[in-house]
């Protein structure tokens, strides 16, 4: 009896019966997700977007009629006005502006037949006779103001692009864009993806991100299904206004894993995949299934210095960092051989080739070496530098996959005594909260450098910059910025900048380091595809984006 | 049994309540404003000079500017009425998202769940009659290289071979039997060695029993004793593993997901989290604490059920 009470068997009826509902558990499952799943789907769809039209599964492989375009997102609301959704749009031939960026950088008219200045403060746009949106409206000058001052109420990203600015309606195909003071740079407002012109009628007074039926815009591809941050499947426009493209459907796959991005390419499940990691380059070029094209881009990526704290508050501490980092071992270990070193703000964009020549142009220890000394931080028997007991020291953040960066760096400074504490996360959390609370010394972000000559310099170093993180204000610097509001070219506007990025670069409140290319594996099967110059300003996929017969 | 089952059912209201706070408050210690992140989100997107008051209105209509116990409130106020909010990010019901993807998770975990099952009890079972031989160790040290590989880089490998080498399946994901086959394998992988060692360990417990000796001695062949005795008293401390892992895999997919492009919730809640959409990431924890609960609970009862002294308040070990 002592062993029945110690160890009580479990009855078999009542095993068998566990069992038997775990059985029924794991058959309703399997029961659950046999391709069936693929329609239940799409009918749960339907309650978010309304004229849905049933789409075959997908096949492994792209097809003659179907192109396959793999990003790391895609848009989450069907409204352009709706955060980064007309970004998206762009790229995939759902929207378009009344401006693009060609390939070669040039802007170019798309849905304007022409622009031109008529004097320094008015811009005349004409628009293209005929062109309408996919419901058949006209896209006149009434509809193009009525969108664009959709856009400016209701997205935040779309507001400042034309501040100052009065739309007026000259006829039924001319606007004239009239700025208070002088608006040389508002061709490069007019490319921008929060732009895009839309039937603001169709869509309603807010955000309509969830009704495909409201949906009218003027590329050459509709939305017919909707999964948010999973797939779009878009359907090709048989009205489009200019030249069709071949392909009768675009399936446009959000993968947010780079690593599963570049499987989706190397499968030759994918047509186009973007945002390729650098570590995934070598591997795809073994590929015989697709090429990867490298694109270059006008961003610039820099250490931003946090002057308002010792020792950066030394001009000759930011200076040393500037000249102590080879920019050569930044590109080869930290990019994966995959970009080009700048040495400053303006230098990686071609508008702007004088900039190549200012800043940071080598990587020279020596003269760093010395301005260390001569700012009293002087070497002890380690090689580390010190001044009055104190070590010199920073701490370097790192968000997203610029770690191999910051290692780069602080390998760098080392060698010429400078001690660097490396710490970070993928998440961009923690670099905003810490730079929020004033409580940094020093980290790496990359941005973009293309626009009116005012904005990329303004962010940066401007009393009114959203990206002049720690307060840089040189006496010298505002009067320049002040000036642009009298400058009525682009040229005078042009040199203003780059007296800008002459004097920035001279007090290092960042130290430009290197531009990025961008990686796009394209399949084999694809012909015609030219990268955009600036991603988001013009179309990813044309007319001249073929399958190879 | 009745009374015993209330009593255990009444307990989730308050471990519920506390969760609920919890979460709140973790959620809202991670780092950055979800207003900052909403305006960069990623690398690789461009964006435009975003002006502070647009910031603090886009804060408003999210209702981040109360402060936080009125924004606990209403969260409160709003799951009372099974309303889990609006997501940040796509301004969507959270309800019809979760709703969209808890089938293609439940799938996933179900059949991982199988892939356990599959895998750990005849490796448990067969390793405790054959402990200490080479088949033990041969089988320990699959168990140790199986738990020691990250999901991952499993998940990764498997996509090469079987979607890049051998095209069997889709990189791009879904929710099909054939695209669930591989996570499965690899979600089920997870915890197979765990359930496995338990397994094992609680047989070798019972196989020198006297009653295991005892039948033995009646002469009652070895199949009889390791079926009739032995794994029916094993099995039942296992049964709270089972109850555990499985709510562990319903929850725990978020990697393998997110490696699959597989569109359930651990996918969606990694977005979330990126984006600190704070009612999703919200939801998402308050679902994963209702599971494990929920599991607890039905592990706590089939107990009951399996071993009456459970009930009775008995330990069961006498």
């Amino acid at each position: 009896m002592e062993i029945n009470k110690r160890s009580v068997p479990v009855s078999r009826r009542r095993l068998l019966l566990l069992g038997t509902g775990i059985g029924a558990l794991g058959l309703a499952a399997i029961a659950g997700c046999t391709d069936d799943q693929v329609v239940t789907e799409t009918k749960i769809q339907t309650v978010i977007v309304e004229k849905i039209v049933e789409v075959p599964a997908a096949s492994v492989g792209p097809s003659d009629e179907e192109l396959v375009y793999v990003d790391s997102r895609v848009f989450e609301g069907l409204d352009p006005v709706h955060d980064f959704s007309s970004y998206f749009m762009m790229r995939v031939a759902v929207a378009e502006s009344l401006l693009k960026v060609t390939p070669d950088g040039t802007i170019a008219p798309w849905l304007a037949e022409s622009f031109k200045a008529l004097d320094a403060r008015t811009w005349e746009v004409k628009l293209r006779d005929g062109v309408t949106f996919w419901s058949g409206r006209s896209v006149d000058a009434e509809a193009v103001k009525a969108s664009m001052e959709r856009q400016l109420a209701l997205a935040p990203q779309a507001e400042g692009l034309l501040k100052g600015i009065t739309i007026r309606v000259v006829d039924a195909l001319t606007l004239h864009f009239e700025g208070e003071g002088p608006i040389p740079g508002l061709p490069f407002n007019l490319t921008d993806r929060w732009l895009v012109i839309h039937n603001g009628d169709s869509f309603g007074p807010s955000d309509n991100s969830f009704d495909v039926s409201a949906m009218d815009l003027t590329g050459p591809y509709r939305v017919i299904e909707f999964k948010p941050k999973e797939s779009v499947i878009l359907e090709r426009v048989e009205s489009y206004w200019g030249e069709k493209p071949q392909f009768e459907r675009i399936r446009y796959l959000a993968i947010v894993q780079s690593e599963a991005r570049t499987l989706m390419a190397l499968s030759g499940e994918a047509d186009i995949v973007v945002f390729i990691p650098p570590t995934a380059a070598s591997l795809i070029e073994l590929s015989d299934k697709v090429d990867l094209i490298r694109t270059q881009r006008t961003s610039v990526g820099s250490i931003y210095l946090n002057f308002n704290r010792e020792p950066l508050d030394d001009i000759r501490v930011r200076q040393a960092i500037g000249w102590s980092i080879n920019r050569d071992d930044i590109i080869e270990f930290g990019l994966g051989g995959l970009g080009r070193p700048v040495g400053s703000h303006l230098a990686p964009n071609p508008f702007y080739p004088e900039a190549a020549n200012v800043g940071f142009t080598k990587y020279d220890p020596d003269r760093a070496a010395q301005l260390l000394d001569d700012a009293g931080w002087l070497a002890g028997p380690d090689g580390m530098r010190q001044k009055d007991g104190v070590p010199l020291f920073m701490r370097n953040l790192w968000s997203f996959s610029r770690k191999a960066i910051a290692e780069v760096i602080q390998e760098n400074l080392g060698k010429i005594g400078f001690k660097v504490e490396v710490i970070g996360s993928e998440d961009p959390g923690l670099l905003q909260q810490t730079r929020k609370s004033g409580d940094w010394d020093s980290f790496v972000e990359a941005w973009g450098t293309f626009g009116d000559p005012f904005d990329p310099v303004n962010r940066h170093f401007g009393a009114t910059g959203d990206l002049n993180y720690n307060g840089y204000n040189n006496p010298e610097v505002s009067e320049l910025f002040a000036s642009f509001a009298d400058a009525a070219d682009l040229e005078a506007r042009r040199q203003l900048a780059l007296k800008i990025n002459v004097l920035v670069a001279r007090d290092a409140p960042i130290a430009a380091l290197y531009s990025q290319v961008n990686l796009v594996a394209i399949s084999r099967t694809i012909e015609g595809w030219q990268p955009t110059a600036e991603t988001g300003r013009g179309p990813d996929i044309t007319a001249s984006v073929r399958r190879k017969r | 049994m009745l009374r015993y089952s209330v009593r255990r059912i009444l307990a989730i209201v308050p471990i519920s309540l506390a969760a609920s706070l919890l979460i709140f408050a973790l959620v809202r210690l991670a780092p950055a404003d979800p207003v900052d992140i909403m305006f960069s989100p990623a690398e690789g997107v461009s964006l435009n000079q975003i002006s502070p008051e647009a910031k603090d209105r886009r804060r408003a209509e999210l209702g981040l500017l109360d402060p936080a116990p009125v924004q606990y409130i209403k969260w409160l106020g709003r799951i009372a009425r099974l309303d889990l909010g609006t997501s940040f990010g796509t301004r969507a019901p959270i309800v019809d998202d979760m709703a969209r993807r808890l089938p293609v998770t439940a799938s996933l975990g179900l059949t991982a769940f199988g892939v356990m099952l599959v895998v750990a009890v005849p490796l448990g079972i067969f390793g405790a009659v054959r402990q200490g031989r080479a088949s033990d160790h041969g089988i320990r040290l699959v168990l140790l290289v199986i738990a020691a590989m990250p999901s991952f880089w499993t998940g990764l490998l498997l996509l090469y071979l079987f979607g890049v080498k051998w095209h069997v399946i889709s990189i791009a994901g879904g929710s099909g039997f054939k695209q669930l086959i591989l996570p499965a394998i690899v979600l089920g992988g997870v915890i197979a060695p765990t359930v496995a060692r338990f397994l094992r360990a609680s047989m070798i417990s019972q196989l020198g029993r006297l009653y295991v000796v005892f039948a033995q001695a009646q002469g009652l062949s070895e199949r009889k004793v390791l079926w009739r005795h032995a794994v029916r008293v094993a099995i039942l401390p296992v049964v709270t593993l089972f109850g555990l892992s499985f709510a562990g895999l319903l929850t725990g997919s978020v990697i393998v997901e997110s490696v699959f492009s597989i569109p359930g919730l651990g996918k969606w809640v990694v977005d979330a989290i990126s984006a600190r959409d704070y009612p999703a990431i919200q939801a998402y924890m308050l679902f994963a604490v209702a599971v494990v609960v929920l599991a607890n609970l039905l592990v706590d009862l089939s107990y009951a059920w399996l071993d009456p002294r459970i009930r009775l308040g008995e330990s069961p070990r006498g």
